[in-house]
C-alpha cells in the first residue's frame, strides 16, 4: 500500500485529513495553541499535523523539481506525438462507423480511416472530425452546410460525402469517400511529367473547383496537398476544410484556418472571399507546377499570361470563374490563343507556323545556324580570315535568332534536334519555301514578313549565296521602312534592316553604298537604349560592314559589346568580343586584344561547354592574334587546340577541321617548323574529297604543300602535288588568273636546285609569260620568274642571255615600294653577285 | 467536507463525452507537436498549460451555446494531460526495463527519483491512493500539477471557490510531500 495519509495507532486517515483541513482555517499565530489543545487529548494526531504542516511549508522545492520532471517528459513526448498513446477514438463508433486508424491532421480537423460497423455492407471511408473545441458555433454551422452542399455534389473530381453527425462534445464529423492518391506536386515530380500533362491535371482540378462553386461552395484552402492524383491519373479535390458557403452573390465569409503560405491576398487580409480566392490558389499551384516542369527556364508567354490572370493581386482582375481558367489552360495545351492573351501578330504567326510546314523550315534554319559553320580552305590567309569572320557573324546571328525564337516556340522539341547537320543549302531551300508560304499568308502583316525576310536573307548569306542574300536584304529593308512609316515610328526595326542591307552591299563589293546605309542607321540608333535587341543587331551589322577598317570597327564592336552585356545576350557578347579582339590585334593593341579574345573564349566555353567545336573559332582568333603579335609558337599552340576540338567533334574530313588544319600549317610554317607544316598540309590534302566540287581547294593545298617541300629539298615528294596543282589550275582557273603560273614558278625553283637547267628554263619562261600578262608591271612575282629564267640560262652557260635578266629582276625588286620577301630576293641577289 | 466538490463527481456521467474530450486534447497536443516539429527549433520547450490553454482560449472566445460546459472541458483536458503524461512515462520505463538498462539513481538529498518517468509514476501512484482517501483532491492535483493551471483557473475549471481550491491544494501538497519524505 502506498504510504499516504498513513493512519496511526489511534488516528484514521480520514481523521487526519479532516483535522489538517480544519487547521488551515486557523490563523498562523494561533496554530501553536490550537495544536497544543489537540495534543492534550490526541498527542499522535497533533504530532502528525505538525509534521504535515512542516512538510507543506518546505514542499516548494519538491514540487518545483517534480514540475521540472513533468516538463522533461512532455519534451520527450511532444516530438513523438505520432505514438503518444493509443488515440482514444480508435475503436470507437460514430454512427455506424468504426474508427480504425488515424490518417492525418488537417488545419481544422482530424482524419481517420473508418469502416462500416453495422455489417450492412463493407465499405472503408475517411472520417473527418472538426475540432469543435477550437471553433465556435459559426464554424460548426459552416461545416454542416458544407456537408449539406457537398452531399448533393456529384462530381468525379470531388470526394463525395457519405454520412455525417456530431460527437458527444458537439463536434461535427463527416464521412467521405476514401480517396487514395498522391499530392499533385509530388505526382508531377515523381512521374517527371511534361508541362502539357501537368496543365491537363490542373484543368481537371479547376473543373472540380468550378463544380463546387456551382453549388455555392468555396474550397478556401487549395494547395498541392489538397489536389491528389489517383492511380488512374484522375484528379480529386480534398478537404473542403474551411469550405465557405457562398451567398447568392457568390460571396463567402472571411475564412479562418487556411494555410498561410498559399492564402490569397484577400484571405490574408481577412476580407470577404469570393470564387476569385479559389482561382488565385489554383493559379499558385499552376505556377509552381509549371516552373518546376521547366526547370526554371522561362515559360511560354501564353502560359505566363494565364498564370498572371489567375494570380492577379486584385480579385477583380482574375478569371471570373475557375471554369474560365480551365478553358484557357485547355487552349494553351491545344496551342490555341488563350482568352487572356488574344493573338498578337507574332504569336499568331508562330502558332500558324507550328501547324504548318513553315515551322519545320524555321526550326531547321535556326538549327543549322548553330550546327555547322564551315570554311573552305584557301591559300590566302587574308581570305581565310575574312570568310571565317563572315561565317562567325552569320552563325552567331542565326544563333541569336534561335534564342529569340526559342522563347516564342513553346514546343522546343522541334529545335532540340540540334545535331541534325542540315547543310546551309538545304536550309536555304526550305527557308525559301517557308518564305513563299509566309508571303501568301502574311500579306497583312508586313512587320512579321520583314522579319522573316531578314531571316531568309541571313540563310542565304550562310549558304554563301550573296546575290540572293542581297536581294532579300533589300526586300526586308523595304518592308521594314513601310512598317516604320505606318505603325512603328521610333523603333529600330527599319534601322536594323537597313544596316544588314548595308552589310550585304559591302560584302557584294559595294563598300561605299553599304557604308552610307550603315551611317544612316547608326544615326537613327544614336539615342537607342542599350537593352534594345535590335540595337545589338544593328551595331554588329555595322561593324562587319567595315571589315578591314579596324579603326572604324573598334568603337562599333565596343558599343555592341556594351549592348550585349546589358541584354545578357551571350551569343552577341561572344561575337562582339571576337570582333573586338580581331580589330585590336590588327591595330597592334595586343594586350587588349588578348584580353577580349580570352574573355570571349571563356564565355564560349561557359555557354557551349568544354570540348564543343564552337570553341575552335575563338581559339583560332587567338592563334591569329599571336601570329600578328609575333608569337608564332603561341599561335601554333592555339591553332593546334582549335584543330583538335574540331577534329574530335566533327571528324578529320569536315570542312571546318580542314580550315583549322590549314591555319595550323600556316602557323607552323611561320614558326619555322616546315616539316610540321608540310605534314599537316599532306594530311589536309588527303582529307579533301577528290571530286569536282573540291578540286580547286585540293589544288591550292597541293601548291602550298609543294612549295613547302621544295623549300625543304624534298624534290621527289613535291613532283606529284605540283603536277596536280598545275593540271587543276589550268582546267579550272580563268585564263587571266595569275595563280595558274604558280606551279611552274615553284617547279622552276626546284629544277634550279636540281641543276636541271633546261627544265628550269622552260618552267620559268612559261611562268614569266603568264605573270607578265596578268599582274601589274613590276610585281615581285614577275621579277622572281624573270630572275629564275636568268639563273636557268646561266646554268646552261648562256651567261649573255641570263645575266641581264638577273640584274634587271634584282633592280626592279629592290626598287619596289613594298619590300620583297627575303626568300625571293635573296637567291636573286646571290646569283647577281656571281655574275 | 466541501459541498462544492460535487461538481467533480460529474465526470463519469458521460463516458462518450469524456472520451471525446480526451480525444480533443490529444488533437490539440498533436497540432502543437506538429507545429513544433515544423519549426524544428532546438529542444522543444512546452508546458502542459500551453496545451490546455490553447483549447481553453478558443473555447472562451467561442460562443458557448453549443457547448455550455466549457469549464468541465478544462477539467477533462487536465485529466487527459495526466493520462497522457503517465502513459508516456510508463511506456518509457517499460522500454528501459525491457532493454535491461535501468539505472535508477536515488540521490539522498533530493528524496525523489531523479528519473522523470519514475518520479511522475510515483506521483501517480500516490495520487491514486489519495483519491480513495480524499477524492476531492484528485482533480485539483490534475489541474494544478498535471495541467499547470493556476489556482484561479483550477477554481473555474472545477466550479469551486478559489479559497476551496487553495486549501485543497495545500492539503494535497502536504500529503504528497509527506509521502515522498517517507518513501
Amino acid at each position: 500500500m502506498i504510504p499516504i495519509l498513513k493512519p496511526g495507532k489511534n488516528v484514521t486517515a480520514q481523521q487526519l485529513d479532516r483535522a489538517f483541513d480544519r487547521m488551515l482555517d486557523i490563523a498562523e499565530n494561533e496554530r501553536e495553541a490550537w495544536l497544543a489543545d489537540i495534543a492534550r487529548e490526541q498527542p499522535e494526531l497533533a504530532e502528525r499535523l505538525t509534521v504535515l504542516a512542516t512538510r507543506e511549508r518546505s514542499s516548494a522545492d519538491l514540487f518545483a523539481r517534480l514540475g521540472g520532471q513533468r516538463l522533461d517528459i512532455l519534451d520527450q513526448l511532444v516530438p513523438e506525438t505520432g505514438d503518444i498513446t493509443p488515440d482514444p477514438r480508435i475503436g470507437s463508433r460514430y454512427g455506424p462507423w468504426l474508427v480504425e486508424q488515424h490518417i492525418g491532421s488537417g488545419g481544422l480537423a482530424e482524419v481517420y480511416r473508418v469502416a462500416r460497423a453495422d455489417g450492412r455492407y463493407e465499405q472503408q471511408a475517411a472520417m473527418k472530425i472538426l475540432r469543435s473545441g477550437l471553433l465556435g458555433g459559426h464554424a460548426r454551422a459552416l461545416f454542416a452546410r458544407e456537408r449539406r452542399l457537398l452531399a448533393n455534389l456529384d462530381h468525379p473530381g470531388i470526394v463525395r460525402i457519405i454520412d455525417g453527425g456530431e460527437t458527444a462534445s458537439g463536434a461535427p464529423w463527416l464521412v467521405m469517400e476514401l480517396a487514395q492518391g498522391v499530392p499533385i506536386d509530388r505526382y508531377c515530380e515523381e512521374c517527371r511529367l511534361p508541362l502539357s500533362d501537368r496543365l491537363a491535371l490542373m484543368v481537371q482540378a479547376a473543373e472540380a473547383v468550378q463544380a463546387a462553386h456551382g453549388r455555392l461552395v468555396l474550397h478556401g484552402d487549395i494547395k498541392p496537398d489538397h489536389i491528389i492524383v489517383q492511380g488512374d491519373g484522375t484528379v480529386r479535390l480534398l478537404d473542403f476544410g474551411i469550405a465557405q458557403a457562398l451567398d447568392e452573390n457568390g460571396i463567402g465569409r472571411p475564412g479562418d484556418g487556411f494555410t498561410p503560405r498559399s492564402a490569397s491576398p484577400e484571405q490574408q487580409q481577412a476580407a470577404q472571399l469570393t470564387v476569385a480566392s479559389d482561382v488565385f490558389q489554383l493559379g499558385m499551384v499552376l505556377k509552381d507546377l509549371s516552373l518546376l516542369a521547366h526547370g526554371g527556364r522561362g515559360l511560354a508567354p501564353e502560359l505566363s499570361a494565364v498564370i498572371a490572370a489567375a494570380t492577379a493581386p486584385d480579385p477583380a482582375a482574375r478569371y471570373a470563374t475557375a471554369g474560365a481558367l480551365a478553358n484557357d489552360l485547355r487552349a494553351v495545351i491545344a496551342d490555341r490563343a488563350p482568352m487572356v492573351r488574344p493573338d498578337a501578330p507574332i504569336p499568331a504567326l508562330l502558332r500558324m507556323a507550328r501547324h504548318h510546314k513553315l515551322v519545320a523550315a524555321l526550326a531547321l534554319m535556326v538549327v543549322t545556324g548553330a550546327a555547322g559553320w564551315g570554311i573552305t580552305a584557301s591559300l590566302s590567309a587574308a581570305a581565310i580570315d575574312r570568310q571565317r569572320s563572315l561565317a562567325v557573324a552569320a552563325a552567331d546571328r542565326e544563333k541569336r535568332g534561335k534564342d529569340a525564337l526559342l522563347t516564342l516556340f513553346r514546343r522546343a522539341d522541334l529545335l532540340e534536334a540540334d545535331s541534325l547537320g542540315i547543310k546551309p543549302e538545304a536550309s536555304m531551300a526550305m527557308l525559301d519555301s517557308a518564305l513563299a508560304d509566309a508571303r501568301a499568308r502574311l500579306g497583312d502583316d508586313p512587320a512579321m514578313l520583314a522579319e522573316l525576310t531578314g531571316w531568309a536573307a541571313r540563310g542565304h548569306e550562310r549558304a554563301g549565296d550573296l546575290p540572293g542574300a542581297l536581294k532579300l536584304a533589300r526586300e526586308a529593308e523595304r518592308l521594314a521602312a513601310g512598317v516604320a512609316r505606318k505603325s512603328r515610328p521610333g523603333g529600330l526595326d527599319h534601322a536594323a534592316a537597313r544596316a544588314y542591307l548595308g552589310h550585304m552591299l559591302a560584302n557584294s563589293g559595294q563598300a561605299k553604298a553599304g557604308a552610307d546605309l550603315v551611317a544612316r542607321s547608326l544615326a537613327d540608333a544614336k539615342t537607342a537604349a542599350p537593352d534594345d535587341p535590335l540595337l545589338l543587331d544593328l551595331l554588329l551589322s555595322a561593324a562587319w560592314t567595315h571589315e578591314g577598317e579596324w579603326q572604324v570597327q573598334l568603337p562599333l564592336f565596343r558599343r555592341a559589346l556594351e549592348a550585349a552585356v546589358a541584354q545578357r545576350n551571350v551569343a552577341g557578347e561572344i561575337e562582339a568580343r571576337s570582333g573586338l579582339g580581331r580589330a585590336l590585334s590588327n591595330l597592334g593593341q595586343v594586350e587588349e586584344a588578348r584580353r577580349e579574345l580570352v574573355a570571349g573564349l571563356d564565355l564560349t566555353r561557359k555557354r557551349f561547354g568544354p570540348g564543343h567545336p564552337r570553341l575552335a573559332l575563338p581559339l583560332s582568333d587567338l592563334g591569329r592574334m599571336e601570329t600578328l603579335a609575333g608569337n608564332p609558337a603561341k599561335a601554333v599552340d592555339w591553332h593546334r587546340q582549335a584543330l583538335a576540338l574540331s577534329e574530335k567533334a566533327l571528324g578529320r574530313d569536315h570542312a571546318s577541321t580542314r580550315a583549322h588544319r590549314n591555319n595550323l600549317a600556316i602557323a607552323l610554317e611561320a614558326s619555322g617548323d616546315r616539316a610540321g607544316a608540310s605534314a599537316e598540309l599532306a594530311r589536309l590534302l588527303s582529307a579533301i574529297p577528290d571530286n569536282p566540287e573540291n578540286a580547286l581547294s585540293r589544288a591550292e593545298v597541293a601548291q602550298n604543300l609543294a612549295a613547302l617541300l621544295v623549300k625543304q629539298g624534298r624534290y621527289r615528294d613535291a613532283e606529284a602535288p605540283l603536277a596536280l596543282a598545275q593540271r587543276t589550275f589550268a582546267d579550272l582557273l580563268p585564263a587571266q588568273n595569275p595563280r595558274r603560273a604558280f606551279p611552274s614558278l615553284t617547279r622552276a625553283q626546284m629544277r634550279l636546285a636540281q641543276s636541271r637547267w633546261q627544265d628550269a628554263a622552260a618552267d620559268a619562261k612559261g611562268a614569266l609569260a603568264h605573270l607578265s600578262a596578268t599582274l601589274p608591271k613590276g610585281h615581285f612575282a614577275i621579277e622572281t620568274a624573270r630572275c629564275r629564267l636568268g639563273m636557268a640560262l646561266i646554268g646552261q652557260g648562256r651567261h649573255a642571255e641570263g645575266g641581264p635578266l638577273v640584274r634587271d629582276a634584282l633592280a626592279t625588286m629592290r626598287a619596289a615600294q613594298s619590300p620583297v620577301p627575303a626568300e625571293y630576293l635573296a637567291p636573286c641577289a646571290k646569283a647577281a653577285t656571281r655574275l | 467536507m466541501d459541498s462544492e466538490h460535487d461538481r467533480a463527481e460529474a465526470r463519469p456521467r458521460d463516458l462518450e463525452l469524456d472520451r471525446e474530450l480526451l480525444a480533443e486534447t490529444y488533437d490539440t497536443l498533436r497540432r502543437i507537436a506538429s507545429r513544433q516539429l515544423a519549426r524544428r527549433g532546438p529542444a522543444p520547450s512546452l508546458n502542459t498549460t500551453l496545451i490546455v490553454h490553447e483549447a481553453w482560449l478558443k473555447l472562451s472566445t467561442a460562443s458557448t451555446q453549443g457547448f455550455a460546459d466549457r469549464d468541465h472541458y478544462l477539467a477533462t483536458a487536465a485529466r487527459a494531460m495526466r493520462q497522457i503524461i503517465v502513459d508516456h512515462a510508463r511506456r518509457k520505463l517499460a522500454d528501459k526495463r525491457g532493454s535491461g538498462a535501468v539505472h535508477i539513481q536515488l540521490e539522498d538529498h533530493l528524496r525523489i527519483p531523479s528519473q522523470p518517468d519514475v518520479a511522475v509514476l510515483e506521483v501517480e501512484d500516490a495520487l491514486e491512493a489519495l483519491s480513495v482517501l480524499a477524492p476531492d483532491l484528485e482533480a485539483v492535483v490534475e489541474c494544478r500539477f498535471f495541467a499547470g493551471l493556476t489556482v484561479d483557473e483550477t477554481a473555474q475549471a472545477l466550479g469551486r471557490s478559489v479559497r476551496t481550491v487553495e486549501r485543497q491544494w495545500t492539503r494535497a501538497k502536504a500529503y504528497l510531500a509527506d509521502h515522498f519524505a517517507a518513501s
